[in-house]
């Protein structure tokens, strides 16, 4: 496909409606002359009458249990006395945590952007957020324990922020926090124990403290969804900017 | 606010339908978008939402910020590595689930799906399948009209240069 990158997109945005007047007119006028362009257009129409056509059934179908859920709050009227039934795949869908405490753990990060590494050998917390991509390996921090960089999202106020996992030696289990860069240093913005073991028969009431903390900082403080591997690579190839 | 009232119950109701292909456009299959459907609900009866509120908008963004905690699963992460395993392996990786009951269209459609960036994903289906404006869609995703536009283009170029969607009857 030849056509330029502002061309597709104004295809694009024909498609959808989101065109003005009179731009369509002069891209329907062009059309009627450039074949590539009327080919693309009928591609993009295809494209389009599948993608709605796959998914036109989708809209049926809702599970009993999920209508149920509606009809019960609404004949009890307050949804808030409605048991919801617990989640059963649970694993994938981490609703219920784990009760504890929300560490009122001050880290204090040492910026390392400077390149002089800290006196002590090791990674800093600092140097592992800014250096250690997302995944499920676990890196050993200067004062002995270990840390994992669990994601990296940017957030509402422009600045990057990354969840990650630690390990103290001080403190059984893992904890979960998130730490925001800025100006150039990470700031740990919340920490909280986290859940011991992700297994489905155990019970865990909802919503007790803990790493919803966590939970709820990303929620509210995300602007996007979490970036993908490449981009978060490139990203702290660039140094964070 | 931590219920809902009727009319925010009944507005939520009639979105069913679109949430629940939302969801699926998200998850990719049938068993997660339905996990994420009642996920989704649960929050909404739990939490309520303001009175003044766009109860359809309120609720994709909730769906897509419970989706946001989801991505934070390394499990999904792991799915996603084994997936993409799975692709290179053998040529469809339809799951069983959506395999059976001949929705193998669907699954081909959602394979295409998956291979887009989320956030594109995210763009195209509320507005190429659940007819949702620019600015609408903007507004549930909380970025610009520009940034939807862009991520829907951009989308569809790739679906273009994977061909699979041109491939169906």
């Amino acid at each position: 496909m030849t056509i330029s990158e502002a061309d597709f997109e104004r295809l694009s945005q024909l498609l959808d409606g989101e065109l003005d007047a009179a731009s369509r007119q002069q891209l329907e006028q062009r059309m009627a002359l450039e074949p590539e362009l009327a080919s693309a257009w009928q591609e993009l129409q295809t494209i389009n009458a599948t993608l709605r056509q796959a998914y036109a059934g989708a809209a049926t179908g809702i599970p009993q249990r999920i209508t149920a859920m509606l009809d019960s709050a609404a004949s009890r009227g307050r949804a808030k006395d409605n048991v919801v039934p617990f989640f059963r795949r649970q694993p994938l869908w981490p609703t219920a945590l784990a009760a504890s405490v929300v560490l009122a753990l001050a880290i204090a990060l040492i910026p390392d952007d400077t390149g002089s590494p800290a006196s002590t050998p090791g990674l800093t917390l600092a140097a592992a957020l800014e250096s250690l991509p997302s995944g499920d390996t676990w890196t050993a921090l200067e004062d002995g324990g270990q840390i994992q960089a669990v994601l990296t999202f940017a957030s509402r106020n422009g600045g990057w922020c990354r969840e990650f996992a630690l390990k103290q030696t001080s403190r059984t289990g893992s904890q979960r926090g998130v730490a925001c860069r800025t100006d150039g240093q990470w700031q740990t913005e919340v920490v909280a124990q986290a859940p011991e073991q992700e297994s489905s028969d155990v019970y865990r009431p909802a919503g007790a403290g803990d790493s919803q903390a966590v939970h709820h900082f990303i929620r509210d403080q995300a602007a996007d969804i979490p970036l993908s591997g490449p981009q978060e690579a490139a990203l702290i190839n660039s140094g964070w900017r | 606010m931590p219920s809902l009232n009727t009319r925010q119950r009944s507005d939520l109701m009639s979105e069913l339908g679109g949430l629940r292909r939302f969801c699926l456009s998200l998850t990719g299959a049938a068993a997660d978008a339905d996990d994420l459907l009642q996920s989704t609900v649960e929050r909404m009866l739990e939490k309520g939402m303001p009175e003044d509120a766009h109860t359809a908008k309120w609720v994709y963004r909730v769906c897509k910020n419970i989706w946001i905690d989801e991505l934070r699963a390394r499990q999904v992460r792991q799915r996603h590595a084994t997936a993409v395993q799975a692709d290179d392996e053998v040529e469809q990786s339809p799951s069983a689930e959506t395999k059976a009951g001949g929705e193998q269209h669907l699954a081909a459609v959602n394979d295409a799906l998956m291979r887009l960036p989320p956030e594109q994903r995210l763009a195209l289906m509320l507005v190429a399948v659940d007819g949702k404006s620019y600015a609408e869609a903007a507004d549930i995703l909380q970025v610009p009209v520009g940034t939807i536009m862009s991520r829907i283009a951009r989308a569809r170029k790739h679906l273009l240069e994977d061909r699979v969607l041109l491939q169906q009857k």
